[in-house]
């Protein structure tokens, strides 16, 4: 097992507290922006890693620019927040790599399921910082990595994940039953060391 | 079929049933020898990335001036301390024209007060959000309180026309992310490997989030003989036919649990959260209804049916502010 530095994650604020983030925020406070941010920022962060953003931070302060920019619009308790940072912080992902004249790492719409997951040297790059983990994930397909990413690396939930890709649940839990498969043939019997 | 889900190799039989998968990834088994260590590394290494650095126009907003001050306060959102560089030496050329209006204080003060406006003055639902904690729903909320309205749509536009291009691109996706089919795609899901072609292609043909065309809807009018006190726990409706059950959690507040079939509503359980009790707690012919209270507030969970779904709606109301807010959840009858 590596020696890793794990982080406290922020734990979902009920529903108060949630109001009264969101009330601070869209009144111009910054502590609502502020703990809006502290909560979902680093999340947002490691989904950027996890699908191979060259840079995890420009797509996070990206995104949440986006999240700050539209409150006005959004409607919602905590968990549709979750969501909708999601939705948001996915088109960033798309946004960058189209900037850095790459193909978008999310399966989108209009992909043809000619991708591939992003590669380990991607991730490695991204910041993932287990070659053996980046590894694993490589040998994913790209919808199964992402979705993989989002349950694991972000920690949602069966039905968030369907939620931000897309995709109908029963989809996802396919998706998962063949990414756990893919994993087990990349890692055969012994513990990830 | 779309290779990125399926490719050939996994097309032969699966070790990991959809339930083993969920499983082993929602954490409600620890782990699976198949798999070693994997998973728990995998989450460990994320883990283990560093908290995102504030760069940019996005130190306006979360900038050090309240990094770590006021922890004491209670009247505002917890902060904790954040990465920040105002230097912004990884600041990324995507930095749209958006986020550097949305990162001034005019920006601020334009998108607070438009908000503002929005929470305080509408009457009218304003956008509709999937929820992402149950399949098939949709929350829509809808602010209801009757205090005098400004002239805010100015603000709002001005917003919204600043917004402009990279906004509309998260607006279409959130949009499309809204696509309420489930339903429809479920019912194809149920067979081989096959049906993820279905799955994926399923994707693009829906637009609408919250009208399905269902057309079995007034269902809460029709006058039956089993209109049922608010000792009972059950209560038949004509219409629409088919079965749901549902598990509606408002955060920090409680959770309602109940089942329609065909027609029959049942309370299942209703489980205030800590500091909250139950004040009223039925099922009538339209649905379950339940009310939450601690201190001055109060929590009312309203389930009827709307459209041919079944729709929760929480209403909020604060006696100390005369704050009142509505939210809407939608459930797919299957």
């Amino acid at each position: 097992m590596e020696k890793t530095r794990n982080h406290v994650q922020a734990s979902t604020p009920d529903h108060f507290e949630f109001e009264r983030w969101l009330r601070d925020a869209r009144d111009g406070g910054s502590r609502g922006f502020t703990a809006l941010y502290e909560w979902l920022g680093p999340e947002v962060k490691r989904f950027a890693v996890g699908r191979g953003a060259r840079d995890a931070d420009a797509v996070t302060n990206d995104a949440f620019l986006g999240v700050f920019g539209q409150l006005a619009s959004f409607e919602g308790d905590a968990r549709a927040f979750r969501a909708w940072v999601f939705a948001i912080a996915r088109n960033r992902l798309i946004d960058h790599y189209r900037a850095e004249q790459r193909r978008p790492p999310v399966a989108h719409e209009d992909s043809h399921g000619d991708q591939a997951a992003p590669s380990a040297e991607a991730l490695a790059l991204a910041g993932l910082g287990s070659e053996r983990v980046a590894t694993l994930l490589a040998s994913l397909t790209d919808a199964q990595h992402e979705v993989v990413v989002l349950r694991l690396a972000v920690g949602l939930s069966l039905e968030e994940t369907a939620e931000i890709v897309g995709r109908p649940v029963t989809a996802v839990k396919r998706l998962q039953a063949r990414a756990l498969d893919r994993l087990r043939r990349e890692n055969p019997k012994q513990a990830v060391s | 079929m779309h290779d990125d889900d399926v490719s050939p190799s996994d097309m032969t039989h699966h070790e990991f049933t959809d339930d083993d998968a969920e499983a082993l990834l929602s954490g409600a088994t620890s782990g699976d020898p198949r798999l070693g260590d994997a998973l728990d590394d995998i989450r460990s290494a994320f883990q283990a990335i560093d908290p995102p650095i504030v760069t940019g126009a996005l130190t306006e907003f979360v900038g050090a001036d309240s990094v770590g001050s006021d922890a004491t306060d209670t009247t505002g959102p917890a902060v904790v301390s954040l990465n920040v560089n105002h230097e912004s030496p990884r600041r990324h050329p995507m930095l749209t024209s958006v986020s550097a209006f949305a990162g001034t204080a005019l920006g601020k003060i334009a998108i607070g007060a438009s908000v503002a406006a929005a929470s305080v003055g509408g009457a009218a639902a304003t956008g509709i959000i999937d929820t992402p904690f149950e399949e098939n729903s949709v929350v829509e909320t809808e602010f209801v309180e009757d205090e005098s309205i400004e002239s805010d749509d100015s603000v709002d536009e001005s917003v919204d026309d600043s917004a402009a291009d990279s906004l509309d691109d998260d607006a279409i996706e959130i949009e499309s992310g809204l696509d309420d089919d489930d339903a429809d795609d479920d019912s194809s899901d149920d067979g081989d490997d096959s049906d993820d072609s279905d799955d994926s292609s399923d994707e693009d043909d829906s637009d609408d989030s919250s009208d399905d065309g269902d057309d079995s809807d007034d269902s809460s009018d029709e006058d039956d003989s089993d209109d049922g006190d608010d000792s009972t726990t059950s209560t038949t409706i004509p219409n629409p036919g088919g079965v749901a059950s549902v598990s509606h959690t408002v955060d920090g507040v409680g959770t309602v649990a109940f089942t329609y079939d065909n027609g029959i509503w049942t309370l299942t359980n209703v489980s205030p959260a800590a500091g909250w009790t139950v004040s009223e707690s039925s099922v009538d012919a339209e649905g379950p209804d339940v009310t939450f209270e601690m201190g001055e507030l109060e929590v009312d969970v309203d389930v009827e049916i709307e459209n041919g779904q079944i729709r929760v709606r929480v209403r909020t109301e604060n006696d100390s502010t005369d704050e009142e807010t509505e939210v809407f959840s939608y459930y797919a009858i299957n």
